[in-house]
């Protein structure tokens, strides 16, 4: 135990029982004292006027004679007693007998009896003065008080060391017991405390008992805390493990835009540096921040998953880091309002799939689109225009050389002739203008020459002659090949796809029968003419 | 005449009742004595010792009865609301002082007047019947 003896309960109340015993005992000392004394102090004048009272006959009688033997016989036995100092007899006529120490008459302090006539009863003879001897008195009072103080005291301090033993055997002992045991018990522990000897149906007992009903309490409390500890911290390690090992990005971030926590693939995949967490901005990672922020405030505002594929900023547009990020809110312990981040590098499958589309949609050698994937993007074109209220034209473009040159150069150099004829349409043309390879030696393309239609000619024109310039077909030849352009116009000739084709195949067949090397506009057939053929 | 007669007869029996009833105790001296008169304070002192002179310097001869006579009770009785036996009592006490002495005893009235007509210092009580004027009466104690 570590309890100091000082602090021991026995000890304490001990002390204090004894410390409240010398308190009442020194005032009741106090006051027994004072009533003792006052009490042996009335008693001594109870007795000085019983003296008198023996002697009041014969005093009387003295006076009455002035009879100075009978006085003195009188005095002399009331200074004899050891409480009377000195006496002295008066009578009416003017005797007086002393008796005892003469120098001791005080006036303040002596007694005074007066005597009457023993055969008038109505007249005085005399009177007796008596000095008690007051120090003998007091001396006696004081003994007699200090005795009852003293047997007082005695008394009390029996009292009190009896009570400091009946509380420290029925108290502080088996207390003393019990906090020692208790002490040595450690909580959740299967020990319980003993049932003391001669405690079973008291406090103690009681105490004991209930003291036992809370260990088993805590014994199981400590037990479920501690499988319940273990399971949360095998949850908790496994999901650290997840965590920590997920091949995904995961990160907790603030309304705000800071990056709150991160797992290790996240800073992998963003190239962070560990230092610069936690507070990095996580919106300024991105190519289209604003896009990011947008995408942040729904997932909070709309409390639903929302995700899509982002570009990191700063890579090049050939070597794009595409992500695919997947945000939801969450609420943490004070409520407030985080994001969930789940990403993980989708580049290689966005490239594959741009490589795929691209094999898929565009013509190997030339690098055009291809037939199929260009009459697509002509559809959605043409859907544009409409909706925008556009004119385009569709332009068909025949080579009018190709096949001789194909025939006198070989395959290769007709396929320089196609590379060459496609590099030099769409450096002629502008950026939203389409350009399909839509058949051997057949191009088709679509320009928007806004609402100036004469525009078209002159964009003809200038593919005419890029067209006929010469080509180089390897080891120091050159040829020039040409072309024939058919022209249908949206919407002035049709609204459908295959009508303008249709009518731009039949304006380059025109060309090809005048005489090639130039550009035909469609022309409808007059309604005259329509009836009659 | 009948009604003051009988007034006259009952008075006269009234005073002879009385008379009976409470006998009167009378203190007397010589004839020459010159004290006419003692009161009851100066009777007291002579008779219980305080004084042994008349009021007039004369040394006084006091006269007792005899101790179981029944005038010596009625005296002191009268005098000093004592019995006989407390004013022997009392003398006693003041016996071994050598300073006081009780009166001096007598046997019976006669012997007390004839005392008193022989000293003129005497002073004695009788009963008032036994009174004579061979004596000076000077006090009354009743």
């Amino acid at each position: 135990m570590s309890i100091k003896p000082l602090h021991s309960l026995s000890l304490r109340s001990g002390l204090l029982i004894f410390a409240v015993a010398v308190v009442l005992t020194v005032v009741l000392s106090g006051v027994v004292y004072q009533l003792v004394f006052d009490e042996q102090l009335t008693q001594a004048d109870r007795q000085l006027r019983q003296l008198v009272g023996t002697v009041e006959n014969s005093a009387a009688v003295a006076a009455y004679l002035d009879n100075h033997e009978l006085a003195t016989e009188v005095v002399r036995g009331l200074a004899s007693n050891d409480i009377v100092a000195a006496a002295s007899l008066q009578s009416q006529s003017g005797m007086r007998v002393v008796a005892g120490d003469v120098s001791v008459f005080k006036e303040a302090s002596q007694r005074y009896f007066e005597l009457a006539s023993p055969f008038m009863p109505d007249e005085a003879s005399g009177s007796l003065s008596l000095q008690p001897n007051q120090r003998l008195i007091e001396d006696n009072a004081r003994q007699v008080a200090l005795v009852y103080v003293a047997s007082l005291a005695a008394h009390s301090l029996l009292l009190t060391i009896v009570a400091i033993a009946l509380v420290r055997w029925q108290l502080a002992r088996p207390l003393n017991k019990l906090a020692e045991r208790l002490h040595e018990i450690e909580p959740g522990s299967e020990h319980r405390m003993p049932v003391l000897k001669g405690h079973r149906h008291d406090e103690v007992g009681q105490l004991v008992t209930d003291i036992n009903g809370l260990l088993e309490a805590t014994q199981l409390t400590l037990e479920g805390e501690r499988r319940l500890r273990q399971y949360v911290e095998a949850v908790e390690k496994r999901l650290r493990l997840i965590f920590d090992h997920a091949s995904s990005g995961i990160a907790l971030i603030s309304q705000d835009g800071q990056i709150l926590m991160s797992n290790p693939s996240f800073n992998r995949i963003m190239s962070l540096e560990e230092e610069a967490l936690p507070g990095a901005s996580f919106v300024h990672l991105f190519d289209d921040a604003s896009r990011v922020r947008e995408l942040l405030d729904h997932a909070v505002l709309d409390r639903a998953p929302i995700s899509e594929d982002l570009q990191l900023s700063g890579t090049r547009a050939d070597a794009a880091r595409w992500l695919h990020a997947l945000f939801s809110s969450v609420s943490d312990e004070q409520g407030n309002l985080l994001i969930e981040c789940i990403l993980y590098d989708v580049s290689e499958r966005t490239r594959r799939e741009q490589q795929t589309r691209q094999e898929a949609e565009r013509d190997p050698l030339t690098q055009l689109y291809n037939r199929r994937a260009g009459e697509r993007e002509l559809q959605l074109a043409l859907e544009n225009a409409r909706s925008h209220q556009l004119t385009c034209a569709l332009m068909l473009v025949d080579l009018d050389r190709f096949k001789p040159i194909n025939d006198t150069y070989g395959h290769d150099a007709g396929d320089r002739v196609l590379k060459t004829i496609a590099d030099r349409l769409v450096r002629s043309l502008r950026k939203q203008d389409i350009v399909i390879r839509w058949g051997g030696d057949e191009f088709v393309v679509l320009v928007y020459p806004g609402q100036d239609i004469d525009a078209v000619p002159i964009v003809a024109a200038k593919i005419l002659q890029q067209l006929a310039k010469p080509i180089e077909l390897g080891n120091g030849r050159s040829d020039t090949v040409g072309a024939s352009i058919g022209i249908a116009l949206y919407p002035q000739h049709s609204q459908s796809l295959g009508d303008l084709i249709a009518q731009a195949d039949k304006a380059m067949y025109q060309v090809k029968e005048n005489g090639r090397n130039h550009y035909v506009i469609y022309q409808p057939p007059l309604p005259s003419a329509v009836g009659g053929q | 005449m009948m009604t003051r007669t009988v007034r006259i007869l009952i008075c006269l029996m009234g005073l002879l009742l009385a008379a009976a009833a409470s006998a009167e105790i009378v203190v007397v001296v010589n004839k020459q004595n010159p004290v006419d008169s003692l009161n009851r304070r100066e009777l007291v002192d002579l008779y219980m010792g305080r004084t042994q002179h008349y009021p007039n310097g004369t040394l006084v001869l006091r006269l007792d009865q005899a101790p179981d006579s029944e005038t010596r009770t009625l005296f002191y009785r009268q005098l000093v609301n004592k019995s006989v036996a407390e004013v022997n009592a009392y003398w006693a006490r003041l016996l071994f002082t050598g300073r006081a002495s009780p009166p001096q005893v007598l046997d019976n009235s006669a012997s007390v007047l004839d005392a008193v007509r022989k000293n003129p210092n005497a002073i004695g009580y009788v009963d008032s019947r036994d009174v004579d004027n061979s004596v000076k009466v000077i006090g009354r104690v009743d």
